[in-house]
């Protein structure tokens, strides 16, 4: 009996579908099911109602066969839109004695006449239930509903407990020759005359033989039946793996699946989210995507402070907080950035942004202290008594060069000068902070190595034959490159040279920009190559061609260099191989001069000439979009500078004509607290 | 010692080739501490497997007792789905409730390469579905209430690209 091929439909409780219950779509499939096989639609309440007055009438009276059709036409979707209008103006009506019952014998004909389909349709309805809570609201409805032995006055009962043919009577007797044959629905309590000697016959079969006979059985049903033998089997092969499973290869399983994929596993069911919320799961999923622990203590930290449900797993949300930010910087609408405004008419010459604060040093001889989060200029730096070119920054030093040619060490803090570093003699182009030591290079053709804690000079390098444009300084070694287009190494504790990279294979222009990493020096010059330099033996590496123009800025890190032009395009490169893996251009590429640029392991970030700054995939070379575009791009409005954090993107802007205000945009790509 | 003998939990008796018996480290190691040693009539007892999914395991490690010695993985490395052999496939190519006995029975003969291509054939059954299709795949019922399957909603949403 428990065979579920020979399994019948459950009957609902049929109690429950009473004229308020016409929305229950569920009972209407079944009870359009049901009607549909040719047995009788029998409602509890009905009948009862009919007992009081009609004792021991079998035949079901007009107004009780009337309403349970009324039943399946309100409960049935598909016959409301055929038929609506003439049936619903009958259904509240009580009177349909008028009725001469063509309407129903319309219904039952157009029932009766769809074939299969329909009641494969409910058919399935019912079997995607899970297997164990159909087999549970099987037993339930037996308990239930009796619908057995409440029907027995309506129905003549064999002695094998299986109905038979009833006669139905419409009492206006209009319709003495319309005889509705009516029988029990067939079901699991009242199955088909002779299934129990059949099932017994099948069970006195060796396994052989019942292989023979399912192969007839199958051969013998027709294709909505083999579907409904398909469908009745099928969850009995079903495992819910992830709960059935040992915990620990539930888990396994799940290591197995992307973030995206445990997010909607997780929405499944309680026991799947409990198993995907797993901590040390998530961690595995951090640690694939590179996120590394610093990150997981400021999520937790945050979740704490906004959300009170401890219970999320810190590694999940230090994921999900990262791709939320990843999503906010390439597809999420920007939103509107904090305007800083300062310095005046003046070009914004260097841009440092660390933590909560941005320092801007501008030509008009000061440097401004910006607060990230309120966008307020704490502090102006006033004392050099020329334009400032070049700044560091760490923890609340600042660190300034001008072309007063002094540089001046800052608390950013109280804004107080602590020391003016006086020796060169010349505009302080450029300086490298390392620890408490910072070293300068100069238009005097020296760099200059000062203690910023004494405010001492330590070393002077003496060599280069013009201006000092570029330099690198990396707690050993200094790193050089100068208008006379060469790159020098120095060890700065003897004040030597260690290595002039020039001659046949050196620049053959001026060197604009530098980038060393301990081991590689890759430097950029206006002879349009980019270089890269042994730093021990002085040899020369690769010689990176490709770009037109000026090498204006560059990063390197983890061997991967990228650069930015004025020929306006930006160039990732491999420096191990000395190959061009991207060229960031195309139909959005930058219209001119490329200032300034910036780089994680997903995103470069390019800011021009031409007032805008782009975000590109750093993987594919692809364009991802504008992050800020100036109304006044192309007719003066520059973006100089850019800095940027995991969350922030600071932008310094203005022109040299006046089409565009001098000031800071800061951008903020950080999660809405939820 | 070129053969076996393995006993399912169903007393079926399988003489297989050692070499590819020892693909399972349970194995090797009960044959290391039982001393067994060529010419030996013992019998390896397998409590927790029976003869239908031995005779699955065993078809599998013949194929695969040639195979290079599995690398341990990186940490860091993301795991793959997308690498099952074809042949793999078409041997998982099961109902859920073999691939469901497959998987205890490699995690308890301790067959990392089954273990692994069993469980990532789990998971590609679970990659890219939404709830209610997974609910369909495993036949799992959806046990919140509104209220807390819409809050789950909105805490595993997830931002797409495009």
């Amino acid at each position: 009996m428990d065979n579920p091929a020979c399994s019948t439909v459950d009957v609902p409780p049929l109690h429950k579908t009473d004229q308020s219950s016409t929305s229950l779509f569920d009972d209407s499939e079944l009870e359009l099911q049901c009607y549909h096989n040719e047995g009788v639609i029998v409602d509890d309440e009905e009948r009862s109602e009919d007992k009081t007055e009609h004792d021991d009438d079998i035949a079901m009276s007009k107004a009780a066969y009337s309403d349970v059709v009324m039943n399946i036409i309100q409960s049935s979707p598909s016959w409301k839109n055929k038929d609506s209008s003439e049936i619903n103006s009958n259904s509240e009506n009580d009177d349909i004695d008028k009725e001469d019952g063509s309407d129903t014998l319309k219904t039952d004909d157009n029932y009766r006449g769809s074939d299969g389909e329909s009641s494969n349709i409910s058919l399935c309805s019912t079997y995607s239930e899970p297997y164990i809570k159909r087999k549970r609201s099987e037993e339930m409805d037996i308990d239930e509903t009796d619908f057995y032995s409440e029907g027995k006055n309506l129905l003549d009962v064999d002695k094998d407990g299986n109905a038979s043919i009833k006669k139905i009577k419409l009492e206006d007797g209009s319709n003495d020759k319309l005889k509705v044959q009516r029988n029990i629905i067939p079901s699991k309590e009242n199955p088909p005359v002779g299934i129990h000697s059949w099932i017994q016959k099948f069970q006195e079969w060796s396994h052989a033989e019942r292989l023979v006979a399912l192969n007839k059985l199958i051969d013998t049903c027709n294709h909505s039946q083999v579907r409904y033998m398909m469908q009745a089997i099928e969850p009995q092969f079903q495992r819910d793996f992830i709960s059935l499973l040992p915990k620990e290869l539930a888990l396994y399983v799940l290591s197995f699946l992307e973030p995206r994929d445990l997010l909607k596993a997780a929405q499944t069911c309680r026991y799947w989210k409990c198993l995907t919320d797993d901590n040390l799961l998530w961690r595995e999923k951090c640690i694939e995507a590179g996120i590394d622990l610093d990150s997981v203590s400021v999520a937790t930290k945050r979740n704490k402070n906004r959300v009170p449900n401890s219970a999320i797993s810190p590694w999940k949300l230090t994921y999900l907080r990262k791709h939320s930010i990843e999503m906010n910087w390439r597809v999420n609408p920007v939103k509107a950035s904090k305007i800083l405004k300062g310095h005046d008419d003046h070009v914004i010459t260097c841009l440092q942004f660390c933590g909560n604060k941005i320092v801007s040093g501008s030509d008009d001889n000061t440097l401004k202290v910006w607060s990230v989060t309120s966008g307020k200029c704490l502090r102006t730096l006033v004392g050099h008594t020329g334009g400032v070119w070049s700044s560091q920054m760490s923890g609340n030093t600042i660190i300034s060069g001008s072309t007063d040619r002094t540089l001046k060490v800052w608390n950013a803090d109280t804004g107080h000068c602590i020391h003016t570093l006086y020796g060169h003699t010349s505009t302080v182009r450029c300086m490298h902070l390392h620890g408490n030591i910072v070293v300068s290079g100069s238009r005097d053709m020296t760099l200059r190595v000062w203690n910023i804690d004494t405010g001492g000079c330590l070393h002077v390098l003496v060599g280069h034959s013009a201006a000092v444009r570029c330099v690198q300084y990396d707690g050993r070694l200094v790193v050089s490159g100068a208008y006379d287009s060469t790159v020098k190494v120095w060890d700065p504790q003897s004040e030597t040279c260690l290595h002039t990279l020039a001659g046949d294979e050196g620049h053959t222009n001026r060197v604009y920009s530098l980038q060393f990493d301990g081991v590689h020096v890759v430097s950029g010059s206006l002879d349009t190559t980019i270089k890269v330099w042994d730093v021990e033996t002085g040899a020369l590496k690769h010689t990176l061609l490709g770009h037109q123009s000026l090498t204006s800025g560059m990063e390197l890190r983890n061997n991967i260099l990228v650069s930015g032009n004025a020929d306006s395009t930006v160039k990732v490169w491999d420096i191990i191989t000395g190959t061009c893996l991207q060229t960031l251009k195309g139909p959005h590429k930058h219209q001119s001069a490329v200032t300034c640029l910036q780089f994680n392991e997903k995103f470069v970030i390019t800011s021009s000439d031409d007032g805008t700054v782009k975000l590109w995939d750093v993987n594919t070379g692809e364009f991802i979009r504008d992050l800020v575009s100036l109304e006044s791009g192309g007719s003066g409005g520059v973006v100089w500078r850019i800095r940027a954090s995991e969350t922030k993107l600071v932008c310094a802007v203005g022109s040299r004509n006046g089409t565009e205000e001098t000031k800071l945009l800061v951008l903020d790509f950080d999660v809405e607290p939820k | 010692m070129p053969n076996i003998k393995l006993q399912s939990c169903d007393n079926e008796v399988f003489t297989i080739d050692y070499e590819v018996a020892k693909c399972s480290t349970t194995i090797k190691t009960m044959v290391d501490d039982l001393g067994l040693e060529e010419g030996d009539d013992e019998v390896v007892p397998l409590p927790n497997v029976n003869s239908s999914i031995l005779r699955k395991v065993i078809q599998w490690a013949t194929y695969h007792k040639d195979d290079p010695a599995v690398p341990e993985e990186e940490e860091n490395k993301e795991k793959r789905t997308d690498d099952i052999s074809s042949w793999d496939s078409d041997f998982l190519k099961v109902d859920q409730g073999t691939l469901f006995e497959l998987i205890l029975a490699a995690n308890y003969l301790d067959i990392k390469g089954l273990l692994d291509v069993t469980c990532k054939t789990v998971a590609n059954m679970i990659k890219g579905k939404t709830p209610e299709e997974i609910r369909k795949t495993f036949n799992i019922k959806n046990d919140f209430t509104p209220e807390e399957e819409e809050q789950i909603r909105r805490e595993n949403e997830w931002c797409e690209d495009k």
